[in-house]
């Protein structure tokens, strides 16, 4: 399973984003799974199995199709942990 | 023997090597499998060499720009772009950059333990340009190149946690909490746009910008890449015209001047993705390992993060401050223009960043005439700033680009104005 954080430039708040993602992840003992960071241009690209941003960039990959999580605080571990479950089903 | 102090001497001399030997430390400190460590150390180490290639790709673009635009309008404009000017300091001043962002580093979670500032700052792309602006600002006193290390990494550390501090009192109206700070480097704009919007805004709560509905086609300012590409493009056609098809075809050749000037535009944002995608494998192994180690020191952390991370707070606040932070920096131009000072060119991509978040620490304090007002006059005061500062890059051989925030601006300015005093610019 992979999933992309997305930010505009794909430096800074993707990667606070991943981490926490990283996080949830460790807590739900999913191991297998790769987390990356990407900005929207190449988040299309990338193949992922779930997308993490905010609402703008959301709104702009929602032609994907794909499962997406949506935060307003970027270091909120337990929301995130919680749309995991319910996305994978757990 | 000999062999040996060679190859010392090559690590330090080589920044990339020194920078993937920075992150082994960090991986094999967090006891990483040894697979991890030995991808996660190349990666940075690859990540280095890339950014440093992306220099070269705006280096060679930039070159023809300045001769069309001095050709055009006989002045010497700057973009200022940090990515850019770090990737160019990085070729020089590399290894002081290197030592300086890992002691900066430790300078920061040593100050978060030890003072009530327990901020860790996150934003490593900010670390790594901080340390270009003091390594270049310093290597100008001709001290030795462990002085340079020492006072650098001293900026470094100190600026970690104390911009997040006095941001905190806007973050905690703009976020309505305490769990992270703003880790960027604009934190002074943003805090003068905070007390402008104040001055000149209304009561926050019932003129928020979020309580009005924006056109969707302003979704468009997403794309930073995009932006820029545009936005030199636009530089490079207005500087084509002016100067002529003939003298631009000394550089264009047979390719017709429009499609050339679009192709320049876009060889800046290649450029810029080139750079980006270095720093981003370069962070990528970096900031965790910081993160790890320094909540392991520093039990109570509060971790200062990249300015997007407001964005989610106040979405219509980011366009306001767009279009404001925008108006700004045109105001800003015509002053340069007017006054003969070094004229710095207007760019989407700071209105996008430093727009948004200024508008967003405006409308806080003064809803949304507070955020355009607040916002434009950021647009102007970051500018004059760059401006100001310029002279000093130039003496030092860059052109073209520099430092764009305005903490950047601030510290070198106060180095800049040291050196005068002491003669030594």
């Amino acid at each position: 399973m992979k999933i992309v954080c997305v930010c505009a430039m794909g430096l800074g708040s993707s990667l606070i984003l991943k981490m926490n993602v990283e996080k949830a992840l460790e807590k739900l003992d999913l191991k297998e799974a790769v987390v990356e960071v990407a900005d929207t241009g190449s988040a299309r690209g990338a193949n992922p199995d779930i997308i993490v941003s905010s609402h703008q960039f959301c709104e702009e990959l929602a032609d994907m199709n794909l499962p997406l999580i949506e935060v307003v605080n970027y270091t909120d571990v337990p929301y995130i942990e919680g749309e995991l479950k319910k996305i994978l089903g757990i | 023997m000999d062999t040996l102090i060679s190859i010392l001497t090559s690590i330090i001399s080589q920044a990339a090597v020194l920078v993937a030997l920075i992150s082994f430390i960090g991986l094999v400190a967090q006891k990483a499998s040894v697979e991890r460590v030995m991808t996660g150390t190349l990666k940075t180490f690859l990540g280095f060499l890339i950014m440093q290639q992306g220099s070269n790709i705006i280096t060679g673009m930039l070159d023809p720009l300045n001769e069309v635009m001095m050709e055009a309008f006989n002045i010497q404009g700057v973009i200022p772009v940090n990515e850019a000017i770090t990737a160019m300091a990085s070729e020089q001043y590399g290894t002081k950059m290197a030592f300086i962002a890992f002691f900066g580093l430790i300078v920061n979670i040593l100050l978060a333990r030890f003072t009530r500032f327990k901020y860790i700052f996150l934003s490593g792309h900010h670390t790594i340009i901080m340390a270009a602006l003091t390594a270049v600002m310093l290597s100008m006193f001709g001290l030795p190149t462990a002085a340079v290390i020492a006072i650098g990494a001293a900026v470094v550390g100190i600026m970690s946690v104390l911009t997040p501090a006095i941001s905190m009192p806007f973050m905690r109206k703009v976020t309505g909490g305490e769990t992270f700070a703003l880790g960027h480097w604009a934190t002074t704009g943003y805090i003068f746009a905070g007390f402008m919007g104040k001055i000149f805004g209304k009561n926050p709560e019932e003129t928020s910008t979020e309580k009005m509905e924006l056109p969707k086609w302003m979704g468009f300012f997403k794309e930073p890449v995009i932006l820029m590409g545009i936005g030199v493009f636009l530089i490079e056609i207005v500087c084509c015209i002016f100067a002529g098809s003939e003298f631009v075809a000394g550089y264009a050749g047979s390719t017709h001047m429009v499609v050339w000037a679009l192709m320049q535009g876009f060889i800046f944002s290649a450029g810029v993705s080139v750079i980006l995608l270095g720093v981003r494998m370069i962070l990528a192994e970096l900031v965790p390992a910081f993160k790890g180690i320094a909540e392991k020191i520093v039990p109570n952390a509060i971790p200062a993060l990249d300015c997007p991370t407001v964005f989610t707070f106040a979405p219509n606040a980011i366009m306001v401050g767009f279009i404001g932070y925008t108006i700004g920096q045109f105001i800003a131009f015509g002053i340069f223009l007017a006054t003969g000072m070094t004229v710095i060119i207007p760019t989407l991509l700071h209105s996008f960043f430093m727009g948004g978040t200024a508008a967003i620490f405006a409308n806080a304090a003064g809803g949304r005439r507070g955020a355009f007002i607040g916002s434009m006059l950021t647009g102007i005061l970051n500018n004059v700033l760059c401006s100001l500062l310029f002279p000093a890059f130039a003496a030092m051989g860059f052109a073209g680009t520099t430092f764009a925030d305005t903490d950047f601006s601030i510290i070198g300015l106060i180095f800049y104005g040291i050196a005068h005093l002491i003669g030594a610019a």
